[in-house]
């Protein structure tokens, strides 16, 4: 299961959050050695962590296994505040329909070796139902180009907006993906997941079962 | 065109291609533009495998084919070995350095060179389903700069994924499977998440019997699971 995190609802989360930013670091810093990231206190949160900000993230055991931010296009984001130069080709696509997708990782733990884990398929299927129902069907994001080949296959449809450039030892492209109720069809049947991932939102629930959530 | 233009306008034109000849055309003169002239479309084979079954697409001198399938060279070519353990792009004369090249790895690169290929461009490819597989460029020689690699990089994604995709539709039929209307509840029930256990109680059956259509069905859709007969029954149209 996967659950969504609203900025503007974090004070019903925060446990879950301090457990996102740890997680964050962990990977990004940690392991993949993002130097800029770096926190004396270990809890990677950046400009962009506001009210604005939408957290998608599988827990295990009580522990975040995985995570994924999605940010307003409309508002500052990173491909147009950090990166702007990887969108080589036309204007960055923002607007009211649009995401930027980024941040996601998995906890080492509950990776797959080389496959696809269980935690990165809710994540991505997370995201796939919170837009849809919100009339948002394009994303952007900076990705390592490996991951392009993945998403073709779950049936998103992806466009580069410019050529890979090397940032942080690693090759770095800007996408947009369009993806729509069939791509949702396509990603269950390939991951094989038939059914919706998503937890209810917590503030629609009565307050005495808060408690029993993780 | 430069080769961003070269890059972007093959990821724009390769979707709309609906045969895999026009695609193979299209690649081939957009390699070219890179000093490209051969170039190996295929999947990796797991190691003690032969190519044959992974083959997709190849425009590689024709007596260098037929002697790299016939000697099944794929076994020990040091660019395979790579691929098999590399996210990232790399040049063939790279692999040359690498722990598991052995003498016979090298003699593949050298027999490739006397074909014409002495250097090339390799990018690999990993699937949403845990499938790895390669698309490999060769040319007499490489030198290529980071715009050229990326551009590379880009154009082997796209060509690999829409040579996938034509395959998998023109792939023949699946053989036709009946399910009974209890056998196909059962099926639905497992694909919203519920046990044996809470479907008998749905439709008021024994478990026992509950299993015997979940085996039954499962025997049908060629399944060793439940988590793959329901694949199989969103692949076969049986859930939607």
């Amino acid at each position: 299961m996967a659950c969504v995190i609203e900025g503007h609802k974090a004070h019903f989360y925060r446990d879950e959050l301090e457990k996102i930013y740890r997680l964050r670091h962990q990977v990004f810093v940690d392991e993949r050695g993002w130097k800029d990231l770096w926190k004396p206190d270990g809890r990677e949160i950046d400009q962009f962590d506001t009210e604005s900000a939408v957290h998608i993230a599988a827990f295990r055991n009580g522990e975040a296994a995985g995570c994924a931010r999605l940010l307003p296009t409309v508002g500052p984001h990173l491909l147009t505040d950090v990166y702007p130069w990887l969108c080589e080709r036309g204007p960055i696509p923002r607007g009211p329909h649009i995401i930027e997708w980024g941040r996601h990782c998995v906890a080492k733990a509950w990776r797959d070796g080389g496959q696809p884990s269980r935690v990165g398929a809710e994540l991505i299927l997370g995201v796939l139902e919170y837009c849809l129902p919100r009339g948002i069907t394009e994303c952007t994001g900076e990705s390592d180009p490996v991951w392009i080949s993945g998403f073709l296959q779950l049936g998103f449809d992806v466009d580069p907006l410019g050529l890979p450039e090397v940032i942080d030892d690693g090759p770095v492209v800007a996408v947009k993906m369009t993806f729509s109720d069939k791509t949702l069809e396509t990603t269950r049947s390939v991951v094989g997941i038939p059914h919706s991932v998503l937890e209810p939102d917590r503030e629609e629930m009565p307050v005495g079962e808060l408690r029993l959530q993780h | 065109m430069n080769e961003l233009d070269l890059a972007m306008s093959f990821v724009e034109d390769v979707k709309k291609k609906t045969s895999i000849d026009d695609v193979r055309d299209q690649f081939a003169r957009t390699i070219t533009a890179f000093g490209f002239k051969s170039y190996l479309i295929a999947g990796v084979p797991l190691p003690g495998e032969r190519l044959d079954d992974y083959h997709m697409a190849s425009g590689l001198p024709l007596s260098w084919f037929e002697r790299y399938m016939q000697e099944n060279y794929v076994g020990e070519d040091p660019v395979v070995k790579r691929l098999r353990s590399s996210a990232q792009p790399f040049v063939w004369r790279d692999t040359l350095n690498d722990r598991t090249t052995n003498e016979l790895g090298t003699k593949i690169m050298n027999e490739a060179h006397e074909h014409g290929l002495g250097d090339g461009f390799c990018v690999p490819i990993h699937g949403a389903d845990g499938f790895q597989a390669g698309v490999s460029l060769g040319a007499p020689d490489v030198d290529l700069s980071e715009r050229h690699r990326g551009a590379l990089h880009l154009i082997s994604i796209y060509v690999h994924n829409q040579i996938r995709e034509l395959l998998m539709r023109n792939r023949v039929e699946l053989p036709s499977v009946r399910l009974t209307p209890r056998e196909l509840e059962c099926l639905k029930w497992t694909s919203a998440g519920k046990t044996s256990w809470e479907i008998s109680k749905i439709l008021n059956i024994s478990q026992h019997t509950v299993d015997w259509y979940l085996g039954s069905l499962g025997r049908k859709l060629g399944a060793v699971n439940r988590t793959q007969a329901v694949a199989e029954g969103f692949r076969r149209g049986f859930l939607h």
